[in-house]
C-alpha cells in the first residue's frame, strides 16, 4: 500500500515477486538484506516510519522504486538502470513471467486489463469499465 | 521427411500467408492438387504459449511470439534478426516494415483493417497524373472484395460505406461493425462537421467511420467474436482476429499438402521459352540436418506469394529481373498527433482502432501531396508511450503509494493518438536489390533503397493539419510533436508489379508473368500504386482472381 | 409419455394465441439469458482465485467472453420478441417465473436454473440450442421427445412463424410502426423493425440462426459455442492434474428471503447480511433495469433513446460487475466456504405508467434511491473493486436521466 497504492495479500504471487527480487541481482539483495537487518524493521510501524525507513537512503530509494515497478508491471530493472534510465528492453534484468505480467497492478490503476488476457466479452470497451 | 517430388501436385504455392492459403484452399476445393511451401516453422498448435511468450519477452515487439530460440532467426524475418534489411543507418531512409514467416504468415500480427480501395486509387494516374493507373478498375475487383470480406470475415458497417467515395458495395458486409471504443464517442459527435481544406480550397464534411475489420463480432467460421485481448498486433490469443491459418486448415482438409520449414532457394528457368522447371528447396528441421532438393513442377504452375521482399529476393536469386523485379518499393508512411483527452477515455481495452476518417482518401491535392487514411487509436499514445513507461516516468519522480496511483490513472486514462497513413508513389529508386551480405543459409540479403519523399513529407504537414483541428473540435490538449519522421506501417508494396506488359511490369492483372508461363504471383507485390487503405483485402481480392483464373485454366 | 391432462395448443388461430405465445418466447429468452450469465460469473478471472495455471486462465476466460456473448444475444433476442409483439397490437412483456424453473413449466421439458458452470449446466445449454430434427434421444441425459409441441427453442420459434405465416393479413399488423425498434434506438446493431410479414420472418430467422447456426452447420451458433466449450471442458478435466478447478464456490439459485408463492426446495438463501444487502440492490437494479428496456419499446418519444441507453449501458456497467461481486462473497452460515451470485428475483412490479412524464418521474426517483443505496455501500466496503466501479458508473447513467 505504501509503495504501490494497493493494498496487497501476501499470497504466492507476492512470494513470488520477492524471490525475483532476492535472486535478482547483488545489489538488490544487498540492499534488501540492509533493510531487513535494520533493528526498526520488523516492530510494528506506522506509515511514516515505514516510508521513512524506505526513504532513509538512495540505495533504499532505489529500491523502492524497482520493488513498485516490478509490482507495477511484472518486469524487474537491472539495479544500474533504477537512477534515471530511460526504459529499454535491455534494461531489464528479468522480463515478466505470465503470471507475473498479468497480476501487474497497473493495468487495475487504469480500468483495463493486462494485453494479451481478455478484458472480459465481446464490446465491453464501448462502455465506461467495470473494475 | 518425405521427399517433395513423391507428392502428386499440379500446383505448387510458395508461401502461406494470406494470399498464399485463399489460392491454395480455392485451388483445392475444387479437385486441384495443392502443394504448399513455407519457409517458416509450423506454429499454429501454440497460440496461448506464443501469447504468454509475448508478455515473458523483453522487448514484446512484433516478433515476440514467434521466436523460440530454436529456429533460425533469419528464417523468422526482420522482427526477430537485426541486420536482416542490409540498408541505410539513417532512420528516414529505411523500410521499417517488416513481415513475419511462419505458417499463415504476416496475418498472424497485421492489425487486421480491412478497407477496400476506393476507385481513384486504381486510377491515380488519369486523374492526377501520379504515379500509374491499374490495369483494372474498382468495378473489376469488387465481386472479388465480396468474396474477400466473406472468406476472411469481415466485420463492417455497409450502409456506411456503400458509394462512399465512390465505392460502391454488392453486397453486405457478413457480419456488423465492431463496437467503437469508448473513446470514439468524443469524435462521433464532432463527425458530420465541415473542415475547410486549404490543401486545395475545398470544404470537406469530416465523417467519422466504423474501420471494417477482420475481427468477430459475433460466432464466425467456428471462431470466437472478440473478446478484446488488445493485442491484435503481435497475436489475437483466441483467434477472433483472422489470421491464414483459418485456410491453410481448410485447404489442407480438402487435400492440399503443406510442408513447412522448405524455404525455396532458387527458380530454375528453362531461357527458351521461360518456363520454370525445378525448384531447389532447401528443407531444415531443429533436429534433422538440412537437406536440399530439386523439385521437378516443368509441366505444373508456381505462385510465388511470399511477400513483396522475398518474392523479388527469390526472382533476382533466380535471375529473373525483366519487368522491373524489386523495383517501386512502397509503404504507407505513418506519422501521428497526440493528445491528452480532457476527461478518462479508458484507452488499452478493445480493439487497437475501431473508428477512421476515411475523407482524405482523395481529393485534387493528390497531385501534390499524398491521400491519407487516419485511424482514431484505442492505445494511449501507441508507440509513444506504452504504460509501462509512462508508470516508470512518474516513478522517476518519486512518485508512491496512493499519489503515483492516482497519478498513473490520470495519466493513462487520458492518452489519445490520431495516427495517418500516407499513400507512397511508386519511384524505381525505392526497390530491393541483393545484398553482397548473406544469411544464415548462405543467400544474399535484401538490400534496401527507401526514401522519405516530398509528396509523403506534404501529406505530413497535411495530415497534421487535420489532426490538430480535429483535437481543437474535441477540446482536448494536443501535444506538441517535435518531429516529422515516419514510421512504417506494415504494409510492404509493389516490386513485381501488374501491368500491361513486360515493357511496364513484371505481371499480367492476373498476377500472370508476362515472360514466364508457368509462374504467377500473388500479394500486395503486384499494386501498381500503393492506394489509400491497408492492402491485406485488395491483395486477396486480386488473389481470388487469380485463383478463378487459375480453376478456368486447371478445372475442364 | 406425456403429462396426463396436458394438451399444448398447436396451432394458432388468433393474434391471442400468437401473443401469447410470444410471451412464452419472452419469457424463455429472457430466463435463458439470465442462466447463462450466472455460469459466465460463476467462472474464475483471476490466477490468484487459485485452480489455474496461466494458460488455463486463456481459456476459462475465453469461455466466460464466449457465455456473456451468448447472454447478450439472447437479451437482443428478447428485444428482437418484443419488436414482434408490438408490430401486432401487442405489449413487450418481460416477466418470467423466478429460479429455478421446474422442467415441467414449458414444454421444453427443461428446467432453468441459476447454476454455476458445470459439465451439468453446459449440457443443459446444449440441450435448449439444440438444431432442429438433430436426434437427441439418449444424448447429454435429457430427453424429452414426449413433447406435444416444442422441445428446443428452435422448435418453439417454427410454431411463431408458423403463426404469423397463418395470420397474415391486413388486419395482423396493427402496431404503430414508429414504435419499432431499430440499430439507431438501441445497441443492437442486428434488430429488425417489423411492420410486415417479410420482416417477422426475417427477424425469427435471425433469432433462430445464432441459437442452432444454418441449416447444415451448426458451428457459428449458441448450440455451436456450447459444443465446443463441453469438448474443451472435458478434456482438461481429463488431461489436466486435478488442480484444475475453473469455478468458484458459487451456491445454486441463490434468493434472498422466502416469499410465498416463491418458495422452493431447491434455492438457496443468502444469509450473510453484506452479500444480502448487494444481492437485494442487485435484484432491484435489474428490475429498474428490464422496466426502462421494456418501457423504451412502448413510447413514441425523442427521449427513448436517452432511456435505451441508460438500460442497456446498466448491463456492462452496473450489472455485470455486481453480478461478479456477489459471486465473490459469502453466501452465509447456512453454505459454509460458498460464494453467493445474483438471483435475478422479480418482484411484483409493473411495466411503467404510459404517461411519459408520470413514467420519468418513476423512474428517476427510483434510480435515484438506488443511487444511494449504490454508493453508499460502495463506501462501506472498499475491498472490492467491482462494486466501487458499479457505483461510480452507476451515478455517471443515474445523471443521464
Amino acid at each position: 500500500m505504501l509503495l504501490t497504492g494497493f493494498s496487497i495479500p501476501v499470497d504466492m504471487h507476492a512470494l513470488n515477486l520477492f524471490e525475483r527480487i532476492r535472486g535478482g541481482d547483488g545489489q538488490y539483495q544487498a540492499v534488501l538484506d540492509g533493510l531487513l537487518s535494520d533493528q526498526r524493521w520488523g516492530a510494528p510501524l506506522g506509515e511514516e516510519e515505514l516510508l521513512e525507513l524506505l526513504q532513509a537512503s538512495t540505495d533504499r530509494k532505489l529500491l523502492a522504486r524497482g520493488l513498485t515497478y516490478l509490482w507495477y508491471t511484472g518486469d524487474l530493472l537491472q539495479w544500474t538502470k533504477l537512477a534515471h534510465d530511460e526504459l529499454r528492453p535491455e534494461s531489464l534484468l528479468t522480463a515478466a513471467t505470465p503470471p507475473d505480467f498479468y497480476a501487474g497492478l497497473m493495468w487495475q490503476a487504469i480500468s483495463a486489463h493486462p494485453p494479451a488476457l481478455s478484458g472480459g466479452y465481446y464490446g465491453h470497451w464501448h462502455y465506461q469499465p467495470e473494475n | 521427411m518425405e521427399p517433395l517430388n513423391e507428392l502428386a501436385f499440379d500446383v505448387v504455392v510458395v508461401g502461406t500467408g494470406v494470399c498464399g492459403a485463399l489460392i491454395s484452399h480455392k485451388l483445392s476445393q475444387r479437385g486441384v492438387r495443392v502443394l504448399m511451401l513455407e519457409a517458416g516453422p509450423d506454429q499454429r498448435a501454440n497460440r496461448i504459449q506464443m501469447a504468454g511468450a509475448y508478455v515473458a519477452s523483453a522487448n514484446r515487439n512484433l516478433s515476440a511470439p514467434y521466436f523460440d530460440g530454436i529456429v533460425p532467426p533469419d528464417i523468422l524475418g526482420p522482427d526477430s534478426s537485426k541486420g536482416y534489411y542490409d540498408q541505410s543507418s539513417v532512420r528516414s531512409e529505411q523500410l521499417q516494415s517488416t513481415f513475419q514467416r511462419t505458417v499463415g504468415g504476416s496475418t498472424w500480427h497485421f492489425l487486421g483493417n480491412m478497407p477496400r480501395f476506393v476507385p481513384s486509387d486504381f486510377e491515380l494516374y488519369s486523374r492526377y497524373h501520379k504515379g500509374v493507373d491499374w490495369p483494372i478498375s474498382y468495378e473489376v475487383l469488387e465481386p472479388y472484395y465480396t468474396i474477400a470480406e466473406k472468406e476472411i470475415g469481415v466485420a463492417g458497417d455497409h450502409d456506411a460505406w456503400n458509394d462512399y467515395l465512390g465505392a460502391f458495395r454488392s453486397k453486405p458486409y457478413p457480419m456488423h461493425a465492431i463496437w467503437p471504443a469508448y473513446g470514439d464517442k468524443f469524435f462521433d459527435s464532432i463527425s458530420g462537421r465541415s473542415y475547410q481544406d486549404e490543401s486545395d480550397g475545398s470544404a470537406r464534411v469530416v465523417q467519422v467511420l466504423r474501420t471494417p475489420q477482420a475481427r468477430n463480432s459475433t460466432i464466425y467460421d467456428g471462431r470466437p467474436a472478440c473478446a478484446g485481448n488488445s493485442t491484435c498486433t503481435p497475436i489475437c490469443p483466441i483467434q477472433a482476429k483472422y489470421d491464414a491459418s483459418v485456410h491453410i486448415k481448410k485447404a489442407t482438409a480438402t487435400g492440399a499438402h503443406l510442408i513447412s520449414s522448405a524455404l525455396v532457394k532458387k527458380l530454375e528457368v528453362d531461357p527458351k521459352t521461360g518456363v520454370i522447371t525445378h525448384l531447389s528447396v532447401l528443407r531444415y528441421g531443429a533436429t534433422a540436418e538440412s537437406r536440399e532438393e530439386s523439385l521437378d513442377i516443368s509441366n505444373k504452375t508456381v505462385i510465388i506469394a511470399a511477400n513483396a521482399i522475398e518474392t523479388p529476393r527469390l526472382l533476382l536469386m533466380s535471375g529473373i529481373s525483366k519487368g522491373g523485379v524489386g523495383l517501386h518499393l512502397m509503404d504507407h508512411l505513418q506519422g501521428y498527433a497526440l493528445a491528452e483527452a480532457s476527461e478518462p477515455i479508458y484507452p488499452f481495452r478493445g480493439p487497437i482502432t475501431t473508428s477512421g476518417i476515411d475523407v482524405f482518401r482523395d481529393g485534387k491535392f493528390r497531385s501534390e501531396s499524398a491521400a491519407f487514411r487516419i485511424s482514431i487509436g484505442n492505445d494511449g499514445w501507441g508507440r509513444e508511450g506504452s504504460p509501462a513507461k509512462e508508470t516508470w516516468k512518474l516513478l522517476l519522480e518519486d512518485k508512491f503509494g496512493p499519489g503515483l496511483r492516482a497519478a498513473v490513472r490520470d495519466r493513462l486514462t487520458r492518452m489519445h493518438r490520431i495516427s495517418f497513413s500516407t499513400e507512397m508513389l511508386p519511384e524505381a529508386t525505392n526497390r530491393v536489390e541483393l545484398s553482397a551480405k548473406v544469411d544464415a543459409f548462405g543467400l544474399p540479403r535484401p538490400k534496401i533503397t527507401f526514401s522519405f519523399p516530398d509528396y509523403n513529407k506534404r501529406a505530413f504537414l497535411h495530415a497534421g493539419r487535420v489532426a490538430e483541428w480535429l483535437y481543437k473540435q474535441t477540446g482536448w490538449t494536443q501535444r506538441p510533436l517535435d518531429k516529422l519522421e515516419p514510421s512504417g506501417a506494415g504494409h510492404i508494396i509493389g516490386t513485381t508489379r501488374m501491368g500491361t506488359a513486360s515493357s511496364n511490369s513484371f505481371a499480367d492483372s492476373f498476377g500472370a508473368a508476362h515472360e514466364h508461363p508457368n509462374l504467377y504471383v500473388a500479394g500486395p507485390c503486384l499494386f501498381p500504386t500503393a492506394g489509400t487503405a491497408n492492402p491485406t483485402l485488395t491483395a486477396v481480392a486480386l488473389a481470388l482472381r487469380t485463383a478463378d483464373r487459375l480453376l478456368q485454366l486447371l478445372v475442364p | 409419455m406425456t403429462t396426463p391432462g396436458f394438451q399444448y395448443k398447436i396451432e394458432i388461430s388468433s393474434r391471442s394465441d400468437l401473443l401469447t405465445l410470444l410471451n412464452e418466447a419472452c419469457e424463455l429468452e429472457h430466463g435463458l439469458a439470465c442462466s447463462y450469465l450466472y455460469a459466465a460469473f460463476s467462472l474464475k478471472q483471476q490466477l490468484e482465485e487459485g485452480g489455474l495455471t496461466w494458460e488455463q486462465l486463456h481459456v476459462v476466460r475465453r469461455w466466460a467472453a464466449q457465455l456473456y456473448l451468448v447472454a447478450s444475444q439472447e437479451m437482443f433476442h428478447l428485444a428482437q420478441v418484443w419488436n414482434l409483439q408490438v408490430a401486432i397490437g401487442g405489449t413487450p412483456y418481460y416477466m418470467r417465473p423466478n429460479f429455478p424453473v421446474v422442467s415441467k413449466y414449458y414444454p421444453l421439458g427443461l428446467g432453468i436454473a441459476l447454476e454455476p458452470f458445470s459439465r451439468q449446466s453446459i449440457k443443459r445449454f446444449i440441450a435448449y440450442e439444440m438444431p432442429r430434427g438433430m436426434e437427441r434421444k439418449g444424448q447429454l441425459g435429457f430427453v424429452n421427445e414426449d413433447s406435444l409441441d416444442y422441445r428446443t427453442v428452435g422448435e418453439l420459434y417454427d410454431l411463431i412463424h408458423a403463426g404469423f405465416t397463418a395470420l397474415d393479413g391486413p388486419d395482423l399488423f396493427i402496431g404503430k410502426p414508429a414504435l419499432q425498434a431499430t440499430p439507431a434506438l438501441i445497441d443492437f446493431p442486428e434488430i429488425v423493425p417489423v411492420t410486415k410479414l417479410a420482416d417477422a420472418h426475417e427477424a425469427i430467422s435471425r433469432i433462430v440462426e445464432q441459437g442452432e447456426g444454418g441449416a447444415i452447420d451448426h458451428v457459428d451458433s449458441h448450440y455451436g459455442i456450447f459444443k465446443s466449450i463441453l469438448e474443451e471442458y472435458e478434456q482438461l478435466t481429463k488431461s489436466a492434474e486435478p488442480q484444475f478447478q475453473p469455478v468458484r464456490p458459487a451456491v445454486t439459485n441463490p434468493a434472498l428471503a422466502p416469499r410465498p408463492g416463491y418458495y422452493h426446495a431447491n434455492q438457496a438463501f443468502i444469509t450473510n447480511d453484506f452479500t444480502a444487502e448487494v444481492a437485494d440492490l442487485f435484484d432491484d437494479l435489474y428490475v429498474l433495469m428490464m422496466r426502462v428496456l421494456q418501457f423504451t419499446f412502448t413510447i413514441d418519444e425523442p427521449r427513448r433513446r436517452d432511456l435505451a441507453r441508460y438500460a442497456i449501458g446498466m448491463m456492462p456497467m452496473v450489472v455485470k460487475p455486481l453480478g461478479d461481486a456477489l459471486m465473490l462473497l459469502p453466501a452465509g452460515r447456512l453454505f459454509p466456504g460458498r460464494s453467493a451470485g445474483p438471483a435475478f428475483t422479480l418482484g411484483r412490479h409493473v411495466p411503467l405508467p404510459a404517461d411519459f412524464g408520470l413514467a420519468i418521474r418513476l423512474i428517476k426517483e427510483r434510480s435515484a434511491t438506488l443511487k444511494d443505496r449504490l454508493s453508499s455501500l460502495a463506501e462501506s466496503s472498499t475491498a472490492l473493486d467491482q462494486l466501487q466501479s458499479a457505483a461510480r458508473n452507476f451515478t455517471h447513467l443515474h445523471d443521464t436521466l
